[in-house]
């Protein structure tokens, strides 16, 4: 059958920026995800935690409880250091606390998002549209920020909606619009560093053990070493843990971080997270290619 | 080397992937027809012992297919584009080979041999992730013989191999039918079994169709649909009085030939006999256009819908 | 045809895929990662001896037994099988005339030298690396260290025949579960490898003074070294029987 008896004909308007295929991209890498019953099961395990501190606030913020419940709540929520001390973000303590589903729903994506493009050939179907390597590497990148985002910095946002719903007025928006900022700050930091990494990671080693053993080495390894290694908080051997430098990268600005110390160890800490991710990405964009030479 | 069917079924969780299938299968080469989800994929995972019939048996010879024993009497080539992609093709059939039993020197011999008779010998020493699709199949090819068994299931083995691969293959395959293997060939590509398979199995929705070779089975369809091709003059006055008739479905004309569909091909040829002496036309061309594998295995298929 | 000679060209030919694998080059910086700490670390330098066996130990028992013994089963014990079912290769030894069981058999045998190989000489190293400490912990922790690879490794195979998303499943088990369940109070640590991993390991290092968490209530030395002997062989043996009788459909 010819093509002009199957009504093949080519498209009349005008197409859209390229920059749209990283949509599609986007779209396309999150229903390959949740299309499998094992990234609900961990999506599931970062929401249990969600529905739980959710709930918590809704209890604290019912009338007649006693201000000494609510303030051992928050207390333990993570809303407030002491006691009658100085007020703490709460949402960021949340994401904190949402490490580890993300870092597995990370190493179980790797492989099926970016890994599994390489393996299969699929990079060159990919770059055989109208495209080049920068949307594609957009496109992917989005799609895992879009994951981190949805365990992290959406949860967040939507307790924060909840905390500010059960005030009498607009005055806790209002009075509290630098917690919001640093969620997304922070939001932001996650999704950029975890994406960027994780998709070179991915890139490279292309199979499920070898990234799950990477990115488990990269973020379970650094922690009891670190604190085997260190006696101070602002040790520089404490940046070798990189969930510790997210966390204080992420709380440059907005008030978030105390003192000066703190300070200038979140300016080491982003500066490493920086250089790391320049080289993640120089690393991406040379493996991104339409044609693999095989030898 | 009998490959048999005895009442088979398997399901897939709730559903049935293959449906109280009974045949058998002897030497020489029987191809295996179906649309995609029709049941072949099912059909030789069973044959090679991947899978267990969920109710009957699949025998090789007096071995049940899922033993080890019966593995040592088939070569299978799958329809997967996978390999060990670090080694090379020779590496890889020689892995293969040695994996019978083989000692070193038997097996490098038996790997040089079907290595020769697929055509690969001269390029055997590429690594498999730089093989092309071809080369890879024939790659599959040469692991499935090296062990010269008595059957050979063979998935899709023609699909991605250029017109002279093919040639060697079917060649191949011919020589081996000759010398008494019983060679089970899947396709969804009827033109592909037409060309290759002695006896045709027809299967859908997990039943077998049909079984037999094209021509008798199209025998048995005698009355079914029929597209022909008829150059005759004048043309127009054919094309006018066979309008008339009841088992005419429809007529195209196209350039100078009449393309007539029938419903009931057998009454139809006795008809247009009579009706070209009776009206003196001029029949320069009589053909039919679907007595293929095509039409056969389309109409069964519309049968069981 | 000899069934064994096949038998060993499947133990080496998976020996050498796995050795050859991103699997090996991964697993090196983390071990790398354990040797650069104690570079850093120098117990051998420490005047007070008994000090630095109990630092040194706690490194072994949290950072080695914990999380790089786990992670070095896992690379090679999942991906012996599950490799071979992710790539779908898996599909070219089933239909060879070699037993399932064996097949199993041949992998686990293949992994077991580069598993077992690699946490010894690394231990060995590490120790070592650790002066005085290291060479009394090397003499006390060998075995242990030995028995667990064993344990994990066993496991892993079971995680691998059992499960599509094995290496997933074995690390969330490792790294997770196992610390979590390991720590809990009662009979439920009994769950946990890690648990008899580290039940031997305080009741070797007891001789030599170290001291026991306040809340850790281990098992005896020779109960320990059972349980983990017995999980190894019982592991085995049912990923051998589930090789044997499972059907894999997602080959082709």
């Amino acid at each position: 059958m010819s093509i002009d008896v199957a009504h093949y004909h080519g498209w009349q308007g005008p197409l859209r920026s390229p920059w749209s295929a990283s949509l599609a991209i986007v779209r396309v890498a999150l229903i390959q995800v949740f299309r499998r019953k094992a990234y609900w099961l961990v999506l599931a395990l970062g929401l249990t935690h969600f529905l739980l501190v959710w709930a918590m606030i809704y209890a604290v913020n019912q009338a007649g409880q006693p201000p000494e419940f609510r303030q051992e709540v928050l207390q333990r929520l993570g809303f407030a250091m002491s006691r009658g001390g100085e007020a703490k973000n709460g949402y960021l303590a949340f994401m904190e606390r949402q490490g580890v589903p993300v870092m597995i729903l990370l190493a179980f994506s790797g492989s099926l998002l970016v890994g599994s493009d390489f393996r299969s050939g699929a990079v060159a179907f990919y770059l055989s549209r109208r495209i080049d390597r920068r949307h594609y590497i957009i496109g992917k990148l989005g799609a895992i920020g879009a994951i981190v985002s949805l365990l992290t910095t959406i949860p967040a946002l939507l307790l924060y909606f909840e905390y500010g719903m059960f005030s009498p007025s607009l005055q806790y928006w209002i009075d509290n619009w630098r917690s919001l900022a640093a969620v997304l700050v922070y939001g932001a930091v996650l999704a950029v560093v975890l994406s960027i990494w994780l998709a070179s990671l991915s890139a490279y080693l292309q199979r499920v053990a070898p990234i799950a053993i990477a990115w488990a080495t990269l973020f379970i390894l650094p922690k009891p070493l670190r604190t085997l290694l260190t006696r101070d908080k602002y040790d520089y051997w404490n940046l070798i843990d990189p969930w510790r430098d997210i966390h204080y990268a992420g709380r440059l600005g907005f008030g978030e971080l105390k003192n000066g110390e703190e300070r200038q160890f979140a300016l080491w800490a982003a500066a490493f997270l920086a250089v790391s991710c320049a080289i993640a990405l120089a690393a991406l964009v040379r493996r991104v290619r339409a044609v693999d030479v095989v030898e | 080397m009998l490959l048999s069917f005895d009442r088979v079924t398997k399901f897939y969780g709730p559903v049935i992937g293959i449906n109280d299938i009974s045949c058998r299968i002897g030497p020489g080469i029987t191809g295996l027809l179906g649309a995609n989800g029709a049941g072949k994929s099912t059909l030789m995972k069973l044959a090679s012992g991947q899978l267990r019939p969920s109710s009957g048996s699949v025998r090789i010879g007096q071995h049940a297919a899922w033993s080890s024993a019966a593995k040592r009497l088939f070569g299978y080539s799958p329809d997967i584009n996978s390999f060990y992609e670090e080694l090379t093709g020779r590496e890889f059939v020689y892995a293969m080979t040695r994996l019978y039993g083989y000692p070193r020197r038997e097996a490098r011999e038996r790997t040089e041999r079907a290595l020769d008779e697929v055509g690969m010998s001269p390029r055997a020493e590429r690594r498999l992730a730089g093989c092309s699709h071809g080369m890879r199949q024939r790659i599959k090819l040469a692991q499935a013989l090296v062990h010269d068994p008595p059957v050979l299931l063979l998935d899709e083995p023609l699909s991605g191999i250029d017109p002279g691969g093919r040639k060697v293959i079917n060649d191949l395959l011919a020589r081996l039918a000759d010398a008494g293997k019983t060679i089970l060939v899947s396709s969804h590509i009827l033109v592909e079994i037409e060309q290759l398979a002695d006896t045709v199995l027809m299967i859908a929705r997990g039943r077998i169709l049909a079984s037999g070779t094209l021509g008798q089975i199209r025998e048995l369809l005698e009355d079914q649909p029929l597209t022909i091709e008829i150059v005759a003059e004048p043309a127009r006055r054919l094309a006018a009085l066979l309008a008339e008739r009841p088992e005419v479905r429809s007529i195209e004309i196209r350039d100078e030939a009449l393309i007539v569909r029938t419903a009931a091909p057998k009454r139809f040829f006795v008809e247009l006999g009579e009706l070209v002496v009776r009206e003196g036309l001029e029949v320069q061309r009589l053909q039919t256009l679907d007595a293929g594998a095509d039409a056969v295995f389309g109409y069964l298929e519309g049968g069981v819908r | 045809m000899s069934l064994l000679r096949a038998w060993l060209t499947l133990v080496w030919l998976s020996f050498r895929r796995l050795l050859w694998s991103a699997s090996t080059l991964m697993i090196v910086f983390p071990l790398a990662a354990g040797g650069l700490f104690l570079l850093k670390r120098r117990y051998g330098a420490m005047e007070d001896v008994e000090a630095a066996f109990a630092m040194y130990s706690n490194f072994l028992i949290l950072v080695f037994a914990s999380i790089l013994i786990p992670i070095c089963a896992l690379a090679y014990g999942t991906a012996s099988v599950g490799g071979d079912r992710e790539d779908r290769t898996l599909l070219f030894l089933l239909v060879r005339p070699i037993p399932r069981w064996l097949i199993l058999l041949a992998k686990f045998t293949a992994t077991l030298p580069l598993t077992v190989g690699l946490t010894a000489a690394s231990f060995f190293i590490y120790c070592r690396l650790a002066g005085e400490p290291g060479e009394l912990a090397y003499q006390l922790y060998l075995p242990t260290v030995l028995f667990i690879t064993l344990a994990y490794v066993s496991l892993f195979h079971l995680f691998a025949v059992s499960l599509r998303h094995a290496t997933i499943v074995a690390l969330i088990y490792a790294i997770f579960m196992e610390v979590l369940l390991g720590n809990l109070p009662g009979i439920i640590k009994r769950v946990a490898v890690n648990y008899y991993g580290r039940s031997l390991m305080y009741s070797y290092g007891a001789r030599e003074g170290l001291p026991r968490p306040e809340f850790f209530e281990p098992l005896s030395a020779s109960a320990a070294t059972w349980a983990l002997g017995g999980i190894a062989c019982a592991a085995i043996l049912l990923a051998m029987l589930i090789f044997e009788r499972r059907e894999y459909r997602d080959l082709t």
